[in-house]
């Protein structure tokens, strides 16, 4: 059994003692497979009429009570994936267990899963509460127990003030807190949140991802998370899985994917980045064309992607003291409120970079520098295959 | 030009409405006073007798056979809506739900029939039901009866059937288009709210698609409820409807009155059948992606 979370790390410059990044609320890698809530094994669907696969060959375990983010761009297969876990896609190919029981093809209301549907889904013939208790009544929960139960679970999002209203006369948050609070009621095994934020206003967005971290620490169920937002997943999950073409890029902590990208285009889709094309030319040298680089954290392949974040470079004398330090010209200064991103030229290279307000205009020419310690070296051939 | 309507006032608002009024005022208003004027006037031998009077609904109060035919029509039309709607409805979630892209020529192939005459498919269960017909030829090759039956055609049952089959397109038109509109997402959840197709379908589907079943319903109702060709083509004796009456009465009898007053009487139970119906469609759903 593969652990994704550790062989992620593994990939990234083959250094097992790294991360730091394991923070208090990262849980212990090596857990056996009977503690597992959801364990997908090479699972692959293909839509019928389709050539390309929607989701390849995929490996995914989620563990006991995380808040386990997929992330990847539209047409990543992330959302196919949360789909084969609810039961409404069957792989065309692999398994899908739910703790130690397989349940590829058990039909979705047999599932103790619950899902928070992107667009709500909430039943619009039935009312608030109605809604809510629905899931119980299906399960054949007395009348009384379905009362103070779904009056708990109204209180807990705080919309018990709505109780008797209809889904169309509530707003998009509403909306939102009453389709989570009909997918927790149950009490499944598993909550499912396909882009649940989508629809919602930037400030009610960032307001809802501290009531679903809250909510979901309190109830402690295991939340699976689609988005292709990263900061909402980087600020929310205790694991995440990147996702492209259907392919799972990367799996591990949000410390592991963003200072330790696996290939380029997690080092590209996960906040912003500077990826040099590298040549090794001998034990911690590099050359990305005309300019010449001291590395540390890079793979044995030949040629390699080295990705600098914007925010580890130092400009003007910051720079005196970096491991690299090279001359380049302010192409572009963008003001950003608290500071200015800055495009540098470099060579042949257009480095990203963040600088002091009112520190450097376009035209200026300015020292860039680095330390090697804050660069990673992405194997270009680094295929998810090698991921996994 | 953004919102005409607002921009015209007064007497040119009523000028554009113009023709729909004439339309409705000389196709449907104007008739219809002209039956409720004839119902409370005198027939005489050669001729209608402008006065008023109230003999014409006494003998339809009065008269057995009018009451007997009323109830029987209510029965066989209530009766062919139902099955109608038992069909059709069923029919159209399957064809929603299961039928894909497939869908659309699905509910073409069940609306064709209305391209045809009314009377050519009335008249094609005579061929199906009659003596030497098709029901009769299936069950004498399956041995299930000896001799050609004569039970099939001329009875208030071959009425039912026709009616029945007659009224399926329209309770399929009315749901189809109610159930189509239904987001898929809402199947999903109840299914993953725990909720099996069966009881999806009860707490759910039936509940939101309620009114367009009951439209229909009430459209196959009035359809059928006065009609005398299916009757007159399949019923027989036993099969006559009250349309049947009305229009003997307007017609062999030649007494418009009387047979005004017994058209107003069907028309009246119509509308008491439809008032009590429409209790069922009180409560308004609104869908996603609508405004209340």
């Amino acid at each position: 059994m593969t652990d994704p979370a550790r062989t992620s790390e593994v990939t990234v410059g083959g250094d097992e003692s790294s991360s730091p990044a394991s923070t208090a609320r990262r849980r212990d890698p090596v857990r056996s497979a009977a503690e597992d809530v959801v364990r997908l094994e090479q699972v692959s669907k293909i839509y019928p009429g389709t050539k390309t696969p929607a989701v390849d060959n995929i490996d995914l375990v989620i563990q006991p009570g995380e808040f386990y983010s997929l992330l990847g761009p539209s047409g990543s297969g992330k959302t196919t994936t949360l789909r084969m876990i609810a039961g409404f896609e069957r792989p065309t190919a692999g398994r899908v267990f739910l703790g130690e029981t397989e349940i590829t093809r058990r039909p979705p209301y047999k599932r103790p899963i619950h899902t928070v549907f992107q667009s709500y889904a909430l039943f619009p013939h039935l009312n608030v509460r109605q809604n809510v208790g629905y899931p119980l009544r299906m399960a054949g929960v007395g009348k009384g127990e379905i009362k103070s139960r779904v009056q708990e679970f109204l209180e807990r999002v705080a919309v018990a003030d709505f109780a008797d209203r209809m889904p169309h006369q509530l707003s998009g948050g509403q909306r939102q807190r009453v389709a989570l609070a009909r997918a927790l009621i149950a009490e499944p095994q598993l909550v499912l949140l396909d882009e649940p934020l989508g629809a919602l206003d930037l400030k009610l967005r960032q307001e809802m991802q501290v009531v679903l971290q809250h909510i979901q620490r309190e109830v402690g169920i295991t939340f699976v998370y689609v988005t292709h937002d990263q900061g909402e997943a980087l600020a929310m999950s205790d694991h995440i899985a990147i996702m492209a073409d259907g392919r799972v890029h990367q799996i591990g902590t949000p410390q592991d994917v963003y200072s330790r990208p696996a290939t380029p285009f997690v080092a590209r889709f996960v906040g912003s980045t500077n990826l040099l094309d590298c040549t090794g030319t001998g034990a911690g040298r590099a050359s990305a064309g005309s300019i010449d680089l001291e590395v540390a954290d890079v793979p044995d392949t030949p040629t390699y992607s080295l990705s600098v974040r914007p925010e580890a470079i130092r400009l003007g004398g910051d720079a005196d003291g970096c491991d690299n330090r090279l001359e380049g010209v302010v192409e572009e200064a963008i003001y950003q409120g608290s500071d200015i991103q800055l495009r540098i030229r470099v060579g042949e290279h257009l480095v990203k970079a963040r600088g002091d307000v009112g520190s450097f205009g376009p035209g200026e020419k300015v020292a860039v520098g680095w330390n090697r310690a804050d660069a990673v070296g992405i194997a270009p051939e680094a295929e998810p295959a090698a991921a996994k | 030009m953004g919102r005409p309507t607002e921009k015209l006032r007064g007497a040119a608002r009523y000028l554009l409405a113009l023709p729909a009024i004439v339309w409705v005022g000389l196709l449907v208003i104007a008739p219809n006073l002209v039956l409720v004027l004839y119902s409370f006037w005198k027939n005489e031998l050669f001729g209608v007798n402008k006065t008023f009077t109230l003999e014409n609904y006494e003998k339809v109060v009065q008269s057995d056979a009018v009451l007997t035919l009323m109830w029987r029509s209510l029965l066989i039309a209530g009766g062919a809506a139902t099955l109608a709607t038992l069909i059709a409805f069923p029919l159209a979630y399957v064809v929603v739900r299961y039928f894909g892209r497939f869908k659309f020529y699905a509910a073409l192939l069940v609306i064709v029939p209305l391209w045809v005459s009314f009377l050519m498919r009335v008249y094609s269960w005579k061929i199906i039901l009659g003596e030497n017909g098709i029901l009769n030829g299936f069950l004498q090759s399956i041995g299930v009866i000896s001799h050609p039956s004569t039970v099939f055609l001329y009875s208030p049952w071959a009425v039912a059937v026709v009616m029945t089959y007659v009224g399926i397109p329209y309770v399929f038109l009315s749901s189809y288009t109610l159930l189509d509109r239904i987001p898929p997402n809402l199947f999903e959840a109840a299914a993953d709210c725990g909720a099996s197709p069966l009881r999806t379908f009860r707490t759910v589907i039936w509940p939101i698609a309620r009114p367009a079943a009951v439209i229909g319903f009430m459209l196959v109702f009035v359809i059928v409820f006065g009609d005398y060709v299916s009757p007159t083509l399949v019923g027989g004796l036993s099969g006559t409807m009250v349309g049947s009456v009305v229009l003997q009465a307007f017609g062999a009898l030649n007494n418009w009155p009387y047979g005004a007053a017994l058209a107003l009487s069907t028309v009246v139970m119509t509308l008491v059948v439809l008032g009590l119906l429409s209790l069922l469609l009180r409560k308004r759903i609104v869908l996603e992606g609508e405004t209340a």
